[in-house]
């Protein structure tokens, strides 16, 4: 899922801190977003919050190109969201999973089964 | 070490058969080099059923090239497919489906007792799908355009626009974060709304409807349904005109393919 050779193993290690950077600072936001849709916060704190987080956005983006990594992040990510899919559709879809199972554990003709 | 190629030689000799698909009647037929590495296909008849295969050693077809892999699974595929069109039904088996032999009994003697032990369970099948075939729906969007759209047809989320063009930077951050959320949730109502409706309409045209996964295609496009649908063979003009209106509505792409045999609609246990 993640491909890291040996010509781009910085830019993996990279990507994959960085990607995780982006997760934490997408959390960040929902919450700062919950917190302010609940009104919890004066107009003085939202506009500080707001800036602190574009701040972090565009340091973020500016870290990106700097190192190239802009894509071997979104590789990143694209493959955790497909993890995510699947575990998801696993566990709210086990009929699926379950044919899986049974055809493969259906060995009595010494069937080889594998996608 | 040198001598390796001599114990792959015994490996060797436990002979294999790949299983494409069953078909019905006893059957002894040569399909020609048809197979995945262009392998010689032949039948081979058990009691009221055949399989379609080809002779290969005992271990699945595995490589880490996609090319190859793709050349396989359309190997597959156009065996199965010259199956479908020579005996008008076949029951397909998904790729890599061997059958081995053991030391005391051959493979082929394996799978004539594995069709024996299935033959009810094929032929009841064969009695289901006869003379029908599956049909691809896939029904994708723009989600950059439907965004847009939903945006220029509500008034509460142009008045979120407008306003934070009025507001200093952090304000206007918070709002454009909020007016992005906002079009998400409507944008998740209105995908669930297409499904349903979609759903029911194409369940409507069809003896029988298999979800399947949305597939990422990756080209910017989102896909909202992807299903299989069982049809009379030939049979696809009342869900080929469902689709087209379907295709009416202002950016959904239908994709309609078929007839294929009857994957989706096949149990091979």
């Amino acid at each position: 899922m993640i491909d890291i050779k040996e010509d781009n193993l910085k830019q993996g290690v990279l990507g994959l801190v960085m990607a995780i950077v982006e997760i934490i600072r997408d959390a960040l936001k929902t919450q700062a977003l919950r917190r302010i849709e609940a009104q919890s916060l004066t107009g003085e704190e939202v506009e500080r919050l707001g800036r602190a987080l574009m701040d972090l956005d565009a340091a973020i983006n500016e870290i990106k190109q700097e190192m190239g990594i802009t894509e071997a992040v979104q590789s990143v990510r694209d493959g955790l969201d497909n993890l995510v899919d699947d575990l998801l559709q696993k566990l709210t879809g086990p009929h699926e999973w379950e044919d899986e199972l049974r055809s493969v554990a259906d060995g009595k003709a010494e069937m080889v089964k594998e996608c | 070490m040198a001598n390796r190629p001599v114990e792959n030689a015994v490996v060797n000799e436990i002979e294999a058969l790949y299983v494409y698909c069953i078909v019905p009647g006893p059957q002894e037929v040569d399909l020609g080099p048809l197979g995945l590495n262009e392998s010689p296909v032949r039948t081979i008849p058990g009691p009221g059923i055949s399989a379609v295969v080809h002779q290969c050693p005992a271990r699945p077809y595995q490589s880490k090239e996609p090319a190859v892999v793709e050349k396989w699974v359309a190997a597959h595929h156009r065996v199965v497919q010259a199956a479908w069109k020579r005996f008008g039904c076949v029951l397909p088996m998904s790729f890599d489906t061997i059958v081995k032999g053991s030391d005391s009994v051959s493979a082929h003697e394996n799978l004539i007792s594995w069709m024996q032990e299935k033959q009810t369970t094929f032929t009841r099948q064969f009695e289901r799908l006869a003379g029908k075939a599956e049909y691809g729906v896939q029904i994708s969007w723009n989600p950059k355009v439907i965004a847009a759209d939903l945006l220029e047809s509500s008034a509460h989320l142009k008045e979120m626009e407008r306003q934070i063009q009025a507001e200093p930077l952090g304000l206007a951050y918070v709002g454009r974060a909020r007016l992005e959320k906002a079009i998400k949730v409507q944008m998740e109502a209105k995908a669930e709304e297409y499904f349903r409706s979609f759903y029911s309409r194409i369940r409507d045209c069809a003896l029988n409807l298999r979800v399947e996964r949305p597939r990422k295609i990756g080209d910017g496009t989102q896909m909202l349904l992807n299903v299989s649908c069982l049809l009379e063979k030939g049979g696809h003009r009342r869900l080929g005109q469902v689709l087209d209106q379907i295709a009416e509505t202002p950016a959904l792409m239908v994709r309609f393919t078929g007839p294929w045999p009857p994957y989706s609609f096949v149990r091979a246990g």
